[in-house]
C-alpha cells in the first residue's frame, strides 16, 4: 500500500493520486482524508485523479461517498483530471457520478472550489 | 506428379521463354482489352515478361508434389490485382491476363513432348494457373473492401469535427444522423479536444442532424454527462422549434442540459461560463 | 502455458479469493491486453470489467477462479470467471439490481455486461457460477 501525500493550501485539502489505487489503500484514503479535514477545519477538498487509469464501481462509489463525508465535515470537494477513458468507461458503467463536481485540473479545480464555498455560505444566509 | 516430367516441362517452356511471352501478351492485348487501356506496351512487356519468369521458375523449383503458388508469384498477383482496381478494370479481365497463361503455355507444350508426359505437364500447369487466378479476385475483394472502408473513415471522421472557436470553448457542428457508432466517435472526439485543448465549454450544435428522437437525445445526454465528468460543461445549440415541440412530446427529459436556440447564444453563454470576456465588453 | 480447450489458448489462470487478488487480475489482464494490441480505452474497459468480476468472487463466493483464454476463431480475448459460491438464482433479476444497494452484484454484472462485446453467465443456488467476457480486437 503506497501513502498518498494529502497537502494543505489555504482551507483546502488537496490529495493528488498518481498510482493505481486497490480497495484497502482507497478505504485507508478515504478515513485519511476525513481525518485531515476534521484536524484542518477545512472547507475545500481537490481530488486529483489524473495519475488514475481504472476507476470501477467500487471506486466510483467510494469517491462519491467521500464527497459526502466531506459535505458533512463542512468541506466542498471537487474531482479533477479523470483520463478521457475513464470518463467513458463510467459512463458505459452506468456510473455518471452526477452529484461530483468536476474540473478540469488542478487550478480549474481551486476556483471552482472557492465558487462553490462562496454559494454554501449564500445557502446558509438565505436559508436562515 | 511426377518430378521427371515436370522438370522436362520447365526445360521446355524454359527454352521457350520469349515466344511464350510474345504469344501471351498477343492473347492478352486480344481478349483482354481494358487491360491494354491501362497498362503501356512497355509495362505489358514487363510484367509478361516478370509473370512467366515466376511461373517457370515454381514449376522448375517444385521438387516434390504440386506446383504452388509461391512468394513471388503472390506478390505479382496482387501488384497487377491492386492497379487494376484502381483503375477500374474488372475482376474478370484481370482474371482472364492469368488465364490466357495457360493456353499459350500448353500450345507451347504440345511441341515438346508426348502425350503421356504432356498430359501430366498440363494437369500440374492447369492447377497452378487456376490458383493464381483465384489469388487476383481474393485480392480484388480484399483491395475494394480496404478502399470501402477507408473512405467510410473518411467520411466518418470528417463528419465530426471539433473546432476550438475560442480560448477555452470548443464547438462541435454535428451533421447527420447520431447512431451508437458515430456516438461513440463524437464521445471521443469530444473529450479527447477537451483534454487537449484544457476547454471548459463545449458546444454542441445539433442544427444539422435531421432526426432528433430519443435514443438520440439519450446519446446527447450520455455526452453531456462525459463532458461534465471530465470537468467540462456543455451547451447544446441549433435546437428548432419543430425539435423542441418534438422532443416535449416524445417526453424526451432535458433537465440539467444547458440549451440555447442559436449558436450566437451559445457562444455567448460559452464566454461567461469560461469565465471570458468578449472583446467589445473588455472597455 | 497453453493448454488448449474448448475456449482456446489459455493465457494464464490466477485462483480469486482475497482482495489482492483483484489488483493481481487487473495487472496481468491489462499486460496481455496490451501485449495483444488493445486500444487504450478497450484496455480500459476490459481491466475494469474483470475488477468488477474479480470483486464480485471476494465478496460474493470467497474463492475462485480466472482464466483468460485467446479464441482460436478470432482475435481477441475470453475471460471466465469460476466460483463455488452461493450461485445465483435469478440471473436476469441480479442484472437488473440497482446500484445504490450495497453489496450487489447488479451493478458488477450489469457493468461488466455493458463494458464487453458478449457476456455469458451460468448460474444456480449452490452450484456457482460461471461468467465468461469476451472483447474482439
Amino acid at each position: 500500500m503506497s501513502n498518498i501525500t494529502i497537502l494543505k493550501l489555504k482551507d483546502n485539502i488537496i490529495v493528488p493520486i498518481q498510482v493505481e489505487l486497490h480497495d484497502r489503500s482507497a478505504q485507508k484514503l478515504q478515513v485519511d482524508i476525513l481525518e485531515k479535514i476534521e484536524a484542518t477545519g477545512a472547507k475545500g477538498l481537490l481530488i486529483d485523479i489524473s495519475g488514475v487509469s481504472i476507476v470501477d464501481s467500487f471506486m466510483g462509489r467510494l469517491l462519491g461517498e467521500t464527497a459526502k463525508m466531506a459535505g458533512l465535515l463542512g468541506a466542498e470537494t471537487v474531482l479533477v483530471g479523470m483520463k478521457k477513458e475513464v470518463v467513458i468507461t463510467l459512463i458505459q458503467l452506468g456510473m455518471p457520478l452526477k452529484n461530483l463536481h468536476t474540473a478540469l485540473n488542478i487550478e480549474d479545480g481551486l476556483e471552482r472550489l472557492e465558487r462553490l464555498k462562496d454559494s454554501r455560505g449564500l445557502k446558509a444566509r438565505v436559508a436562515l | 506428379m511426377e518430378k521427371k516430367s515436370l522438370i522436362q516441362v520447365a526445360q521446355c517452356l524454359k527454352g521457350k521463354k520469349d515466344t511464350i511471352c510474345d504469344l501471351w501478351r498477343g492473347r492478352v492485348v486480344q481478349e483482354a482489352e481494358r487491360l491494354t487501356d491501362v497498362f503501356s506496351e512497355r509495362e505489358l512487356k514487363k510484367m509478361v515478361s516478370d509473370f512467366v519468369e515466376a511461373v517457370l521458375g515454381i514449376i522448375e523449383r517444385d521438387a516434390a508434389g504440386r506446383p504452388e503458388p509461391d512468394a513471388r508469384i503472390i506478390e505479382l498477383l496482387e501488384h497487377l490485382s491492386k492497379d487494376a482496381t484502381v483503375n477500374n478494370v474488372s475482376p474478370s479481365d484481370t482474371a482472364l491476363f492469368v488465364f490466357s497463361l495457360k493456353d499459350t503455355l500448353f500450345d507451347e507444350l504440345q511441341d515438346c513432348f508426348s502425350a503421356e508426359v504432356l498430359n501430366e505437364g498440363i494437369l500440374a500447369i492447369s492447377q497452378l494457373v487456376d490458383k493464381m487466378g483465384l489469388i487476383t479476385f481474393e485480392t480484388y475483394m480484399r483491395s475494394r473492401e480496404a478502399v470501402i472502408k477507408e473512405q467510410q473513415k473518411a467520411l466518418t471522421d470528417a463528419s465530426i469535427p471539433v473546432v476550438k472557436v475560442w480560448d477555452k470553448v470548443l464547438l462541435l457542428p454535428l451533421i447527420g444522423m447520431i447512431d451508437s457508432n458515430r456516438t461513440q466517435l463524437m464521445l471521443e472526439a469530444l473529450l479527447t479536444g477537451i483534454e487537449e485543448t484544457q476547454s471548459k465549454v463545449a458546444i454542441l450544435d445539433i442544427s444539422g442532424i435531421p432526426i432528433v428522437d430519443s435514443l438520440v437525445a439519450r446519446h446527447l445526454i450520455m455526452t453531456v454527462s462525459a463532458a461534465r465528468l471530465m470537468g467540462a460543461e456543455c451547451i447544446i445549440t441549433g435546437i428548432s422549434s419543430r425539435i423542441s415541440q418534438t422532443m416535449v412530446n416524445l417526453g424526451v427529459d432535458l433537465t440539467g442540459i444547458i440549451t440555447r436556440g442559436v449558436l450566437a447564444d451559445g457562444l455567448k453563454l460559452a464566454f461567461e461560463l469560461s469565465g471570458q470576456r468578449l472583446p467589445a465588453e473588455r472597455e | 502455458m497453453t493448454l488448449t480447450d474448448g475456449q482456446g489458448n489459455m493465457v494464464i489462470r490466477l485462483p480469486i479469493g482475497g482482495h489482492e487478488d483483484i489488483v493481481l487480475a487487473r495487472q496481468k489482464v491489462r499486460e496481455i491486453a496490451a501485449e495483444m494490441g488493445f486500444n487504450l480505452l478497450d484496455q480500459t474497459r476490459i481491466v475494469t470489467a474483470v475488477s468488477e468480476l474479480a470483486r464480485n468472487i471476494v465478496v460474493h463466493a470467497q474463492a475462485g477462479a480466472m482464466s483468460v483464454f485467446r479464441p482460436p476463431e478470432r482475435k481477441g480475448l475470453k475471460i471466465v470467471f469460476a466460483d463455488q459460491g452461493p450461485g445465483i438464482a435469478d440471473v436476469a433479476r441480479a442484472m437488473q439490481d440497482s446500484y445504490s444497494s450495497v453489496g450487489s452484484l447488479g451493478l458488477g454484472l450489469q457493468g461488466a455486461k455493458r463494458l464487453s462485446d458478449a457476456m455469458e453467465i451460468s448460474s444456480a443456488p449452490g452450484q456457482g457460477t460461471t461468467i465468461t467476457i469476451t472483447k474482439w480486437l
